[in-house]
C-alpha cells in the first residue's frame, strides 16, 4: 500500500481501534427503555452516517465523471455506491433489531424507516440501470445523472422528511435529538470516531472494488 | 408493613409500581395537620427506600417547581402545598452506590380531602455487574479480533490486486 495516498486508511484504522473497545466499555448515558442498547448508537447510527458520506463521495465522483467523461470516475461512483448500499442494509438490519427490543417491533410505519427503505430501493435501481446499459459512455452519463438524483433523494428521504412528520426517531417529529441531552459528552468522541472510521473503511473497500473493476474492464475491452 | 411494601416495589422495580401505600401512610400521619401551616420538610427520603443514593439527575431542561428541592443524596424537600399544586409529575433519575439507576416519577394528588404522594419507579438495568467482573474484556477482545481480521484481509486483497495491476501494465 502506498503510504502517501493511504493516510486516510490508517486514520480510519486508528479511529476504529479507539472507538470499538469504548463502544463496549465506555461510559454511556442511562436512559429508560434504551438501557444498555444505547451503545447501538455507535453501530446503527454510524452506519447511516457513513452510508451518507459514502453516497456523497459517490455523487462527487459522478459529477467528476460527467465533467470529464472519465470511465475511472464512473467506476469509483459505482463502487462507492455499492459499499454505501451494503452499509445501508446493515443500518436497516441493526435498526430493526434495535427497534424490536425498544419499540417492540421489527418494523413500524415510521417515516424514517420507510424513507430509508425507499433510499435503498433508489440505489438498487441504480445498479440495475448500470447493468442494463452495455455501452460504457452511455452508461457513464445515465448512471452519473441518476446517482446525483439518488443522493439528493436519499438526503430528503432519510434526513429531511422524517423531521417534518411524526417519527419515533430522536431528533424527528419534535422528538429531542440525541444531541440535546441523550448523547452525553463522553459518547460524542466515540460516536464521531465510529462514523469517520467506518467511512474510511468503506472507502477502502470501495477503492479495492474500483481497482478490481478496472482490471476486469481492461480485460473485457482488449 | 407499609415500609416493606414500598421497599419491595422499589426494588422490584417493575413499571407502574404505584406506591399508594406510602401515600396512605403519609396522609394519616402528617399531611392533614400540615394543611394549614406550610412547612418546608423532607417530603420523601429516597435514601431510606433504596439506600446509598449517590446522584440525582433531572432530565433535560426540567426544573423543579418553586418550593421543592432535591438533595444529591435523594431527599425531596419542600412543602406539601407546592407538591399538591403540581400539574405534571416530576421526573428524575437516582443513581445508587451499587451502580443501579432508577427512573422516578412523583406527583401529589388530593382525593376525598386527603393528600396522596404517588411514586412510580423503575429500575433502569445496565450491565454494571457484567462490566465489574471483568468479562466484558472477552467481548472487546473478540470484537477487536474480528476487526483485525477484516483489516488484515483488506491488506492482503490490496497486495494481490497490486500484483495483478503490475502484471497488467507489463
Amino acid at each position: 500500500m502506498d503510504p502517501k495516498n493511504s493516510w486516510w486508511k490508517w486514520l480510519g484504522f486508528v479511529l476504529l481501534l479507539y472507538a470499538i473497545p469504548l463502544s463496549w466499555i465506555g461510559k454511556v448515558s442511562v436512559q429508560g427503555m434504551l438501557h444498555e442498547t444505547i451503545r447501538n448508537l455507535y453501530y446503527h447510527v454510524s452506519m447511516w452516517f457513513a452510508m451518507l458520506l459514502l453516497m456523497l463521495l459517490a455523487a462527487y465522483w459522478s459529477v467528476k465523471a460527467l465533467a470529464t467523461a472519465s470511465l475511472g470516475h464512473d467506476l469509483r461512483a459505482a463502487s462507492f455506491s455499492s459499499v454505501a448500499f451494503v452499509f445501508g442494509l446493515a443500518g436497516v438490519a441493526t435498526g430493526s433489531l434495535w427497534a424490536r427490543h425498544t419499540w417492540g417491533t421489527y418494523w413500524t410505519n415510521d417515516p424514517k424507516l420507510n424513507g430509508a427503505a425507499g433510499a435503498l430501493l433508489i440505489y438498487a435501481a441504480y445498479f440495475i440501470l448500470r447493468a442494463s446499459i452495455p455501452e460504457p459512455l452511455k452508461r457513464l452519463k445515465a448512471a452519473a445523472v441518476y446517482n446525483i438524483f439518488g443522493f439528493v433523494m436519499t438526503v430528503l428521504l432519510v434526513g429531511l422528511l422524517p423531521r417534518i412528520t411524526r417519527s419515533l426517531h430522536p431528533g424527528n417529529g419534535g422528538n429531542p435529538g440525541f444531541g440535546t441531552y441523550d448523547l452525553a459528552g463522553h459518547m460524542r468522541p466515540v460516536f464521531y470516531s465510529m462514523v469517520l472510521g467506518f467511512t474510511a473503511l468503506g472507502a477502502w473497500i470501495a477503492q479495492i472494488k474500483t481497482r478490481i473493476s478496472a482490471v476486469e474492464q481492461k480485460h473485457l475491452i482488449t | 408493613m407499609n415500609i416493606l411494601k414500598i421497599f419491595s416495589c422499589f426494588i422490584g422495580a417493575i413499571n407502574l409500581a404505584w406506591l399508594q401505600a406510602l401515600s396512605g401512610l403519609l396522609a394519616q400521619t402528617q399531611l392533614d395537620s400540615l394543611k394549614t401551616t406550610p412547612v418546608t420538610d423532607t417530603l420523601v427520603n429516597f435514601n431510606r427506600l433504596v439506600g446509598g443514593i449517590t446522584a440525582v439527575t433531572l432530565p433535560g431542561e426540567q426544573t423543579l417547581p418553586k418550593g421543592i428541592s432535591l438533595t444529591p443524596d435523594g431527599s425531596l424537600l419542600g412543602s406539601y402545598e407546592s407538591l399538591m399544586a403540581l400539574r405534571d409529575p416530576l421526573f428524575f433519575k437516582l443513581e445508587t452506590a451499587s451502580g443501579d439507576f432508577y427512573e422516578v416519577s412523583l406527583s401529589g394528588r388530593q382525593q376525598s380531602g386527603k393528600n396522596f404522594v404517588l411514586i412510580q419507579s423503575n429500575l433502569i438495568e445496565m450491565a454494571t455487574g457484567w462490566r465489574r467482573d471483568g468479562k466484558i474484556w472477552v467481548v472487546v477482545a473478540s470484537a477487536l479480533l474480528v476487526f483485525f481480521a477484516i483489516i488484515g484481509f483488506l491488506l492482503y486483497l490490496e497486495r494481490r490486486l497490486r500484483k495483478v495491476e503490475k502484471s497488467d501494465h507489463a
